[in-house]
């Protein structure tokens, strides 16, 4: 809301300049977030909490003023203007959602431009200037903060006003010619025939006041705060009137507003106004609220003289009487925010000044906190893939559904199981995400299309899965993409950005000393929207730990990335369940180690680590490593087949081994190369 | 709660739209009504909470315009820190 001081000088003749106003306004929790300095005028830019609404108009901030400087409020509402006739029809047929609707019809109006003061006023304080009528609403709306509005006589059918629910109308075209799709349970202005406008939100175009229009029929109402959100919501649309309607306008305030539109109107555009129509059947009734002089001290720890309190209420235009040890008090319609004690208490509060309440030191006991090892686990992995050049994205945890059928998940997926949010920031992003993928794929083309030619990201966070328990489970995963360019002309590599992904892992588990964990090609890898045949799993201790391979090639055209895009995935509970619990020493070996050298000829698709893991599992007590240090295919070897040759290291802890004790073991690994893996002795 | 302007140190700038201050976090009695809901005793306790969003005060640290900046992940941004 902003606010002229000028204007506000209307109603409390303070001194202060705009920034010590500023400031006292700010103090009493009004809080004052800018000031906009004119050449004789100063705006200020006040950011008013929800529970404020009386605050969103000139009246109720200078009431505020009048409360904190002690100064009186001079507002004296509009006197009734003369009658001629009796007020416009009106019925409402939803009493629920339209507690009250009053009315006056000014006939012979002359529509034309404001006269400069209105104008320039509306334009300080943000709003357009349109005619003569329609500003003056919009003054009003301003001065009072009752949103009015004025509908052009001639063109409702009837001249009469209904106000019900939309039910079967479903579309209305709106002042801001869009034409507006409706919901049944929307509130609705009607003439005898039609919808003329969406009540507490925004009037139809074809009912609006023009140049050509010579009667009008003004609306000042109420409507509930609930009905005015939720059409608000639903149509993407929010004005002054709905911000206002929706925070609780004063339902007392109806008529004086409406009176000092028909006041203005009828100075500046001429006319005569009928009676007045005014439909309130059931009226308001505040609750009265008791609190003890005890419980206000006590709260905010001060010991403040009950006639202070009592000049502090009047001031603020709450009625109040003694009540045994305490007070009692009358919320007025426009402070229906004052519901309890407390709320009483933090008027004393307010304008007493927060910063004269003494500060104390809270008495406590301080315990030290015991370190969460699962969080300095996941920090180590966060540091360890930074240090690998990968950088750490944050995402939103939200999924928009359609994304999985993108990922090419089965029906049966369980990350298609998902728990949808009631309240979407965005709609479309409407569920819990169960995968990290999508959201990095999107950084991936979104740094792509800004021109990076690679990129390395990585993301550590819970992805939800749907539980038969009260909560759904929360799995924290790493998942990690690399996209290597194609073009690097530093430094030609081969291999494409697989076994930079696959070498970032291993320097993890080298760090977490994981050590039994090996990759499976081929059958096992289940994830559709991984490329077949090149992906692979990842198992510890023959537990399956995630996967890493290359983006699936008609996910990355989905996504709009190349398919060159390599993805690794980790479940980060099931490492921390693998990974060893404390380093044991091993005295190191005494006696000297004998190493011998050994080359095969293999089928090509049998994997290095078969070859390494044959040649371990032969003796347990003396090969105490296998190293590979050549590969090699091409002439002479045939084709289809490859050359691998290992260094095997053999010790023993006791003593020395024999010549021949080693002849023995490499006979028995060539014999089980030759049987298992169908392997040559390359001579 | 606001602190002093750390752009202008208080002698008002575009930043602090000239008042001098900038908001920096939330903070206020918890309603009784809370409390009840969650199985507290609202006369015997009162409540004081307070919460900064992680966001905000990295914006104030180092300058940053754009909140919408956290969440894009745009690589020349995430290189920075």
């Amino acid at each position: 809301m902003k606010a002229s001081v000028k204007w506000l000088r209307e109603f409390v003749e303070f001194s202060l300049t705009a920034s010590e106003l500023a400031n006292a306004l700010t103090m009493a929790g009004l809080e004052v977030e800018g000031i906009n300095e004119l050449e004789e005028d100063a705006i200020l830019e006040t950011n008013i909490t929800p529970n404020r609404p009386d605050c969103l108009s000139i009246i109720g901030i200078a009431r505020e003023i009048s409360a904190l400087l002690g100064m009186p409020f001079r507002f004296n509402p509009a006197s009734v203007q003369k009658e001629e006739g009796a007020g416009p029809s009106i019925e409402i047929k939803d009493e629920s959602l339209c507690p009250r609707y009053a009315s006056r019809v000014i006939y012979n109006v002359q529509v034309k431009p404001s006269p400069q003061w209105i104008s320039e006023r509306l334009q300080h304080h943000g709003l357009r200037p349109v005619n003569n009528i329609v500003d003056i609403t919009n003054y009003v709306l301003l001065e009072m903060g009752h949103p009015l509005h004025a509908f052009d006589l001639d063109r409702l059918s009837g001249k009469r006003i209904v106000v019900k629910t939309a039910g079967s109308a479903d579309r209305l075209l709106t002042l801001d010619n869009e034409d507006r799709k409706l919901t049944r349970e929307m509130l609705l202005i009607w003439d005898s025939e039609k919808p003329v406008a969406v009540a507490g939100v925004m009037g139809g175009l074809h009912t609006e006041v023009i140049d050509s229009t010579k009667h009008i029929l003004l609306e000042s109402a109420y409507f509930s705060p609930l009905s005015i959100r939720r059409t608000s919501k639903a149509l993407s649309l929010s004005t002054e009137a709905s911000y206002r309607f929706e925070r609780g306008a004063d339902i007392n305030g109806v008529v004086p507003a409406l009176e000092r539109a028909v006041q203005l109107i009828i100075d500046n555009a001429g006319g005569a106004a009928t009676g007045i129509t005014d439909v309130y059947r059931k009226p308001l009734r505040s609750q009265r609220i008791t609190v003890t002089w005890k419980k206000i001290n006590d709260t905010l720890g001060i010991n403040i003289n009950p006639s202070r309190i009592y000049t502090m209420l009047e001031s603020l235009g709450i009625e109040h009487k003694t009540e045994g040890e305490g007070i009692s008090v009358m919320p007025p319609s426009f402070r229906q925010d004052l519901r309890m004690d407390v709320d009483v208490i933090e008027e004393v509060a307010r304008l007493y000044g927060y910063n004269n309440i003494p500060s104390t030191f809270p008495n406590i006991e301080i315990q030290p906190i015991k370190s969460n090892i699962r969080w300095d686990f996941v920090h180590t992995i966060k540091d360890l893939m930074v240090r690998s050049g990968y950088l750490e994205a944050i995402n939103y945890s939200f999924l928009n559904p359609s994304v999985l059928d993108k990922l090419r998940l089965p029906a049966k997926d369980k990350r298609r199981k998902l728990i949808k949010i009631k309240n979407p920031l965005k709609k479309e992003d409407e569920a819990l995400r169960t995968t990290l993928i999508p959201a990095l794929l999107e950084n991936v083309r979104l740094n792509i299309r800004r021109g990076e030619r690679s990129i390395r990201i990585f993301e550590i966070s819970s992805v939800f899965l749907h539980s038969t328990r009260s909560l759904p489970d929360e799995i924290l995963k790493l998942s990690a993409i690399y996209l290597k360019d194609r073009d690097e002309t530093v430094w030609q590599e081969k291999h494409d950005g697989f076994y930079d992904l696959k070498g970032a892992l291993e320097n993890i588990f080298l760090d977490l000393k994981i050590k039994n964990y090996s990759f499976h090609k081929d059958i096992d890898v289940k994830e559709s929207y991984l490329h077949p045949g090149k992906s692979c799993v990842i198992k510890i201790n023959e537990h399956e730990a995630g996967y890493l391979g290359t983006l699936h090639p008609d996910v990355a055209e989905d996504f709009d990335v190349s398919p060159e895009t390599n993805i690794l995935e980790l479940d980060i509970d099931t490492i921390l369940s693998l990974k060893s619990p404390q380093t044991v020493y091993q005295p190191l070996p005494k006696y000297p180690y004998i190493e011998r050298d050994i080359a095969i000829i293999v089928p090509n698709n049998i994997p290095v680590s078969d070859a390494k893991s044959t040649i371990l599992h032969v003796d347990s007590q003396f090969i105490e490593s296998v190293r590979l240090f050549d590969i090699y295919e091409g002439k002479p070897i045939p084709k289809g087949k490859k050359s691998l040759a290992f260094s095997v290291r053999y010790r023993a802890v006791d003593r020395t081994l024999t010549d021949e004790e080693v002849k023995g073991i490499h006979t028995n690994i060539i014999k089980r190369l030759q049987d298992t893996l169908n392997a040559e002795l390359r001579s | 709660m606001d602190i002093g302007c750390v752009i202008c140190a208080g002698k008002r700038c575009s930043v602090c739209k000239n008042t001098g201050w900038i908001e920096i976090l939330g903070a206020g009695m918890i309603n009784p009504r809370v409390f009840e809901k969650v199985g507290y005793d609202a006369n015997e306790y009162t409540g004081f909470a307070f919460g900064m969003g992680i966001e905000r005060i990295t914006m104030l640290k180092y300058g940053i315009d754009d909140i919408r900046l956290f969440f894009q992940n745009d690589k020349r941004f995430l290189e920075q820190f």
